[in-house]
């Protein structure tokens, strides 16, 4: 019986944490003209090495609970959203600097970022965020910086 | 005990959190010093020490009682490695946007350099020949920013038609469907020839399923006594759990030859490149294979299904990560505008790897003497070139280098 209870709690429980880091992605529409191309994905704990494969110890070295990824279109441009939300500030944290070694870092999202002509890469409290655009352009340069700045907006406002 | 403790549990020989616990604190000192970094520190001194992987039994003897062929690793020409670089082939564009005439020069430059042929054709006979069921095992893991680049792999598949293969018997492939999905992998870019993975996702009963045990070969494995169990969003990837890795069937029954076909990245401050685009792409239940690394990589290639079938090892440089692979971090990508073309899978490891290595030392990434701490620690090339798998850079290699403008 004990058993149950916690998998139905666990169930629960699971469910609202997907939800809530879902509604951390950007919407249709932002920026304007972009929407998702497909349903938003997740992957939950070990399932990390089921998108980055080896690159996944890492995170689950510093402390990983989930990763909510949505890809966004506008004609032939694509981007690609992913919100890694870590056990603690101190991970996020701990992950943006092993991504950002080297890197002149900059304040304009989140706690400290770095700005790439392919991808922005962010962390604030227990987050860390990735935006990455497939070719060098400004319109791409400007769409990446709205779905950060989106984000930024979203993770922001939870913490408060 | 916490959640995770009770997804994740470990057996065997030793504990695997407290190996990856103490490595991450070391890193998360560095890198944040926050408080919790400080926590996992004094956790990881509590824990004991990573396993000696040279104790760990294996059953790699069954490997080598199996006499080699000809055409077995390191192939008709070891030591060797050639490159052809051309600074017009990615043009500045995005991924798989780079010119295609340009990565089907490169790779004819090559295979010519390599085999002394005048004409890449018949470099391309000298290990093709029609009637061959031919992979080409891609790593997929960096996504659409950090894989196999299409022009490439369209300039091998042309070049395999051109001598004769059928195309419907050219497999491109890895382990994970999701992966080759993200790395657009997919039948809609390769509509004449098959898209497979070991492990792939099935409609079931309305559903999907994720399968895998019907396309992993039971009589061929590599077997050690560690086990891991994955937690429950993980296992159906790796397959199973147990002691044993077992080979695909596609390349213990369905190919006859391989071409393989890594992505020029560091994974860490190692590399992920021909060795262990191989093994681990080869095997399910691999991840445990982790604890013994430098082993896994080497012996797996040791096996027949590998050390016989792969005939071609073909490095896709034209995008390359210096750092963050081998999952792809833009910052740390750089247009190498370069393959290489080698049948011994431990000198083009061993070449790349020396560049991969001055570009970190070049970015301040890492000082030469981290560089070397780096080889000394993760020695799978010294381990596989003693498992006569090919020639490490203490042997006389020879890299031959073509510039096409």
């Amino acid at each position: 019986m004990i058993n149950i209870v916690f998998a139905v709690l666990f169930a629960v429980s699971a469910g609202t944490a997907d939800e809530a880091i879902f509604s951390l992605l950007p919407p249709d529409g932002v920026p304007e003209g972009w929407q998702r191309s497909e349903d938003p994905r997740l992957f939950p704990g070990e399932a990390l090495f089921r998108h980055i494969n080896g690159g996944a110890e890492l995170y689950l070295q510093y402390g990983f609970d989930r990763l909510a990824l949505a890809d966004y279109v506008r004609g032939d441009f694509e981007a690609r959203v992913e919100i890694y939300k870590m056990n603690d500030a101190g991970a996020a944290a701990g992950i943006f600097a092993e991504n950002s070694k080297g890197v002149e870092k900059s304040d304009k999202f989140g706690d400290a970022c770095t700005l790439d002509q392919y991808q922005i890469i962010f962390h604030r409290g227990c987050y860390y965020v990735s935006v990455t655009c497939y070719e060098p352009s400004e319109e791409l340069q400007a769409a990446m910086e709205a779905l950060a700045s989106a984000v930024d907006e979203a993770v922001n406002k939870e913490s408060m | 005990m916490t959640d995770k403790d009770l997804q994740v549990g470990v057996s065997g020989r030793f504990n695997r959190r407290g190996f990856l616990k103490a490595a991450a604190a070391g890193a998360a000192v560095f890198a944040a010093g926050t408080s919790s970094c400080n926590a996992a520190l004094q956790e990881a001194e509590k824990k004991p020490e990573p396993c000696d992987a040279d104790s760990v039994v294996t059953n790699i003897s069954t490997a080598l009682a199996v006499p080699k062929k000809e055409i077995s690793m390191p192939g008709p020409f070891p030591g060797l490695v050639a490159r052809a670089s051309h600074s017009g082939v990615t043009r500045g564009q995005k991924p798989n946007h780079g010119d295609p005439h340009a990565a089907t020069a490169m790779l004819a430059a090559a295979m010519k350099e390599l085999t002394g042929e005048k004409d890449p054709r018949d470099a391309w006979a000298r290990f093709f020949q029609p009637g061959d069921r031919v992979g080409i095992k891609v790593n997929p893991t960096g996504g659409k920013l950090l894989s196999n680049t299409h022009e490439l792999n369209r300039a091998v598949i042309n070049s395999l038609v051109e001598v004769g293969v059928a195309s419907s018997n050219i497999v491109l492939w890895d382990r994970e469907e999701d992966l080759l999905h993200d790395a657009e992998c997919i039948p809609k870019n390769y509509p004449d020839i098959r898209c497979s993975a070991m492990c792939y996702i099935a409609e079931e009963n309305g559903g999907r399923v994720i399968k895998g045990m019907d396309r992993i070969d039971k009589s061929v494995y590599y077997e050690f006594d560690i086990e891991q169990e994955y937690d429950e969003y993980y296992t159906p990837y790796m397959i199973h759990t147990g002691t044993r890795s077992y080979f695909a069937k596609l390349v213990t029954e369905e190919l006859d030859k391989i071409i393989n076909v890594p992505v020029l990245k560091n994974s860490g401050p190692m590399v992920t490149l021909c060795l262990k685009n191989l093994s681990y792409g080869s095997t399910s239940n691999c991840r445990r294979g982790h604890q013994i690394m430098n082993r896994f990589i080497a012996e797996v290639c040791a096996f027949p299904p590998l050390r016989d079938k792969v005939v071609l090892n073909i490095v896709d440089g034209l995008r390359g990560c210096y750092e963050g692979g081998p999952a792809a971090n833009a910052q740390y990508m750089w247009e190498a505008n370069s393959i290489w073309t080698a049948t011994d899978p431990v000198t083009a490891d061993s070449v790349c790897w020396d560049l991969i290595a001055k570009k970190r030392i070049e970015k301040g990434i890492a000082t030469p003497e981290q560089i070397e701490e780096g080889r000394q620690k993760y020695d799978f090339l010294v381990r596989a070139e003693n498992l006569s798998l090919g020639m490490f850079k203490g042997g006389e290699i020879e890299l031959r280098e073509v510039d096409l403008g």
